[in-house]
């Protein structure tokens, strides 16, 4: 409460900014009605009220109140439940008041801190009149409460104004700032909204009191217009967010909920932030309530749970009790059966939740892979089937009902894969399982300590399934080779899923693959058992899964904070105080001599190894470079150690350092013998056997480069532009005996292709059209401006084109729009036998090969693909033949990069990575 | 790898250049352009390399925009 104190400033309300003041009075509110409801008493609702009518005093219109909004929303929630209970017109004004007033710099002075750029004005959604945000920023918590807030403002005012910003930030959040088990808040730092499809996986925030705001504000968009897509959202949070946000024996709390792990976060007995587990306990007794909701004679059911309850509807309560064989592992016998006293004509809405029909989320964030499909849904009124009319999500069944009558209602648990948007960068080439609402992870305890190192073989499940690839119509629902199994956690036996895996393993330097089984158990039991390692999108490709390292690890002592993992996994520190990572060290021993040590399983080569030191003198901690470090081998296993002589260790900060031994020496163990400096102690971030990570380029090796190739002498134009034409992109080459330059010119409607020819590279004579427009219709039918790929690309060489199959090739950027670079524009291949010649060269039939619609396109090319250089690579260094940098512009800011694709024929081009190569800045 | 940048330093589009060992990790040259708006013909952009070296000099071709329009312009290692 101390700092609490401090931070609320010198007097009352003077940081509404950064105190909670406000935030308080809104849980005071919640806590009293709660307590009233519960205890019928009215001592805490005094207590309240008094807060309340101060704060009605204080913060108004006239002239000597304030004109201020809470810095972290709460009240915008609490009030319009008070306005229910109480009806007292000074709820309502500060209700407006606080939602009217943020964002409105002519009315206040805005929240957000200068120049910072985590604490600005979107952190507290102050940047803008509410009614005009159209999508979620800033602090998770604070947002979701504030659009609840609205929600609620909306509901009781009936003020339609707010509701395009309640729409278009619902969109927003549900179609791209939502991860898949309902969390939202992808960054730690302002525990705060990403941008569009920033969902990381292992970074990520999702705070559990977020993926409530958001299931609280979910309830109440239902309880604007009764659609069921809001339900199926709330349903998603509570069976998977949620509910791994407390432990299953109720005594530990995850703050932070990422999707992957790598053994370094378990769920907190306490938390000195201790919001959640507060959150998590006022949401558990309402429960109930979110599951059945009524309208004038129409009754809501909503969410599956076991429960006795009376609804009020018009024509009088009505009793139900509803029944099921365990869901959410059992998707049959859910029942509801109805008591409305005497017989009586009204509406009951079920709820077909989307993923029993195909439909992951209401939007196309992600999807079912294997889709659910409405025939395996089945209802029926006392045995009687029901016909499945959808609207908005719920099968209505008007009649007259009386006491006995019996819903059935039945759904397929059938394991689905489910893919994300291809924009979500993340999520690219991997695929989560789920089962019924629950979502699947895979953790360590359950595959041999590892699962970042394992890839399902997608070639081999889509082949073979006949699934994914959008080709195939036979799409069959249920998918062989997702098994279900049961896994023990906590004493409870929870449904699980096998399927079949590669693991992936690295020795000193080679990489090994071997089949292997993935064990998946539901999202929310995860970190039962220890921390370990977990994974929530399965890679499908074995460039997405991170090889383990088979040997052992060992040292003279570790910290107990730290951790022995922290030398083997391919961490990538920023700097010498690993801030974000796990660290190894030996503290509290300082001045000694200590060693790590890497135990293989059998004797291999080894050379040259990277070692990250940890100095944490910038975080203040007790660790800096140690004094020496010497390294030794045993060849074999139980053989003496022998020092390397001649080995140089570089002990340097900030950095890898290389360890470099004089020649190859063959060992089954490495220990490296670590000399501590006096009263400090030491540590590492990472130790590899093998050599280096590919190394930057040094500045004097760039330097020397820069006077090799540097021009500083300008000549002036070689080719002038004519009125009404422009010339770009001109590229040079020797063919025969002369000069040839293509060149690409614009005449007002699009690009053409043309060729110049040059004696002396200096003066130069234009030859004419190689590379007309497509036809009219045609995807190229504007713009072909061509560049020749494979130019011999040795220095001071012979400048010539090379030939593939006896071909001079070219790319060409093309496209249907008229205008100078008119979006969106793909990429086209055409050849010819005779670069000089003044002829058309000849398109293939292939074209386009690479196109910014593409799925595999990366976010950095989805608005356009520009000009391409191709060259030859016999290495096959990046994975194919030919490889083409090319420089494209992303759809969010059009700002340009180079990425990288590569082919064997030409003609089919795979893109390498899922980042851009080089980036502007 | 030639390649030009833009809206990253101040004025108009420039040419540069990265090096890299495996065609993957490339290291950016951080000092001065090769070629730069700097006269009245490339006063808006000077970008798009061709470099190329034939009998000692390097040529640097690029597209020029600027009092001439768009057109191809030349710079060479030597007066």
């Amino acid at each position: 409460m101390g700092r609490e104190r401090r931070r609320a400033g010198p007097t009352r309300w003077s940081n509404l900014q950064d105190s909670h003041e406000l935030y308080c009075m809104g849980q005071l509110v919640e806590a009293a009605l709660a307590h009233k409801q519960l205890t019928g008493k009215d001592d805490l609702m005094d207590v309240m009220w008094r807060n309340v009518d101060l704060v009605s005093r204080t913060f108004g219109n006239g002239r000597s109140q304030l004109k201020r909004v809470p810095g972290h929303e709460s009240p915008e929630i609490a009030l319009p439940k008070l306005w229910r209970f109480a009806r007292e017109p000074a709820t309502m004004e500060l209700i407006r008041n606080f939602i009217d007033w943020r964002g409105r710099a002519d009315l206040r002075p805005l929240y957000g801190t200068p120049g910072s750029t985590v604490f600005d004005a979107a952190y507290y959604q102050d940047h803008k009149p509410v009614r005009e945000q159209r999508e979620a920023v800033g602090h998770a918590v604070r947002a979701c409460y504030l659009y609840t807030g609205m929600a609620e403002m909306l509901a009781l005012t009936g003020d339609q104004t707010l509701r395009p910003a309640l729409d278009a930030i619902w969109e927003n959040v549900v179609g791209r700032k939502m991860y898949v088990t309902g969390g939202v808040g992808a960054h730690h730092a302002g525990e705060k909204f990403g941008a569009d499809f920033e969902l990381p996986n292992e970074k990520g925030y999702l705070e559990t009191c977020a993926t409530l705001a958001n299931a609280l504000w979910q309830f109440r968009m239902f309880r604007l217009d009764g659609d069921a897509k809001y339900i199926d959202v709330f349903e998603r949070i509570l069976h998977n967010n949620f509910a791994a946000g407390v432990s299953i024996g109720g005594d530990a709390f995850f703050y932070v909920n990422p999707l992957a792990s790598r053994g370094n976060v378990t769920r907190w007995r306490w938390h000195g932030c201790p919001c959640c587990p507060a959150n998590v306990v006022r949401i558990i007794p309402q429960l109930g309530t979110y599951a059945y909701a009524t309208a004038g004679d129409t009754l809501y059911w909503n969410l599956f749970m076991a429960s006795d309850a009376t609804l009020r509807l018009k024509g009088g309560d009505v009793k139900v009790r509803q029944t099921n064989n365990g869901y959410p592992w059992r998707g049959d016998g859910l029942a509801l059966e109805i008591d409305p006293g005497a017989p009586r004509a009204f509406a009951v809405k079920v709820r077909i939740p989307g993923w029993a029909r195909g439909a992951c989320v209401p939007t196309k964030l992600y999807e079912q892979v294997n889709p659910a499909s409405l025939d395996e849904v089945s209802l029926a009124v006392n045995g009687r089937p029901v016909a499945l009319a959808l609207d908005k999500g719920y099968v209505t069944i008007s009649r007259t009902w009386t006491r006995g009558d019996r819903i059935e209602l039945s759904l397929k648990m059938t394991p689905r894969f489910v893919r994300a948007d291809a924009r979500v960068a993340e999520d690219v080439g991997r695929l989560a399982v789920e089962r019924g609402p629950v979502v699947y992870c895979a953790e360590g305890v359950d595959n041999g300590g590892h699962v970042l190192n394992k890839y399902i073989p997608a070639s081999r499940i889509m082949e073979s399934r006949h699934l994914g690839g959008g080709r195939s119509k036979l799409r069959p629902s249920r998918v062989e080779c997702l098994v279900e199994t049961t896994v023990t956690i906590c004493g409870l036996s929870l449904p699980a899923i096998r399927l079949p895996a590669t693991a992936r393993t690295r020795g000193v330097r080679a990489v090994a693959e071997a089949p292997a089984t993935l064990t998946l158990v539901p999202y929310f039991a995860w970190s039962h058992r220890g921390a370990g390692e977990m994974q929530t999108w399965l890679p499908t490709s074995a460039d997405r899964a991170e090889p383990a390292f088979i040997g052992r690890a060992s040292a003279s002592h570790c910290w107990q904070y730290d951790t022995l993992n922290a030398l083997t996994a391919s961490q990538t520190p920023s700097d010498s105080a690993g801030r974000k990572c796990r660290h190894f060290s030996f503290w509290p021993n300082k001045g000694t001599t200590e060693w790590v040590q890497y135990d293989l399983p059998a004797p291999e080569e080894i050379r040259d190894m990277t070692v990250y030191w940890l100095d944490d003198e910038a975080t203040k901690g007790g660790c800096r470079l140690p004094r020496k470090v010497t390294v030794k081998v045993r060849p074999a296993k139980d053989a003496p150690w022998q020092t390397v002589e001649g080995a140089t260790v570089e002990i340097a900060k900030d950095r890898p350092c290389a360890i470099r031994l004089p020649k190859a020496v063959t060992a089954q163990a490495v220990r490296l013998e670590i000399v501590l400096r006096p009263d400090v102690s030491a540590g590492l971030l990472g130790w590899s056997l093998a050599g280096a990570p590919p190394a930057a380029v040094p500045p004097e090796k760039m330097r020397e480069i820069y006077e090799t190739v540097k021009t500083p002498y300008k000549r002036g134009m070689v080719l002038t532009p004519e009125k009404g034409e422009m010339l770009d992109n001109p590229s040079v080459f020797r063919h025969k005996d002369a000069w040839y330059m293509i060149f690409i010119r614009f005449d007002g409607k699009g690009y053409e292709t043309h060729l110049a020819k040059s004696d002396d590279l200096v003066r130069w004579q234009r030859l004419g059209c190689i590379f007309k427009r497509g036809e009219k219709g045609a995807w190229d039918a504007s713009q072909a401006d061509g560049w020749p790929s494979l130019a011999d690309t040795r220095w001071d060489g012979p400048n010539t084109l090379n030939t593939f199959n006896g071909r001079y090739w070219m790319m060409y950027l093309g496209g249907a729009k008229d205008g100078y670079e008119t979006d969106p524009l793909s990429t086209g291949v055409a050849w010819t036998d005779d670069p000089s010649a003044v002829k058309q060269w000849t398109r293939c039939a292939d074209n386009p090969v690479l196109q910014s619609s593409d799925p595999a396109a990366r976010a950095f090319e989805r608005a356009t693909i520009y000009k391409h250089f191709t060259v030859e690579d016999p290495s096959r260094a990046c994975g194919g033949r030919f490889v083409n940098f090319y420089n494209a512009a992303d759809k969010v800011s059009h700002r340009e990069a180079i990425g990288m694709a590569v082919s064997d024929d030409m003609l089919h081009w795979r893109r390498v990575g899922s980042a851009a190569s080089a980036t502007s800045g | 790898m030639f390649y030009f940048g833009y809206q990253w330093r101040p004025g108009g589009a420039f040419d540069t250049f990265a090096c890299s060992y495996d065609l993957k990790h490339w290291t950016k040259w951080d000092g001065e352009p090769l070629i730069k708006p700097s006269a009245d013909f490339d006063r808006t952009h000077a970008h798009k390399p061709w470099v190329l070296k034939h009998d000692g000099v390097v040529y640097h071709y690029y597209c020029a925009v600027g009092s001439k329009g768009r057109g191809i312009a030349l710079a060479t290692s030597v007066p």
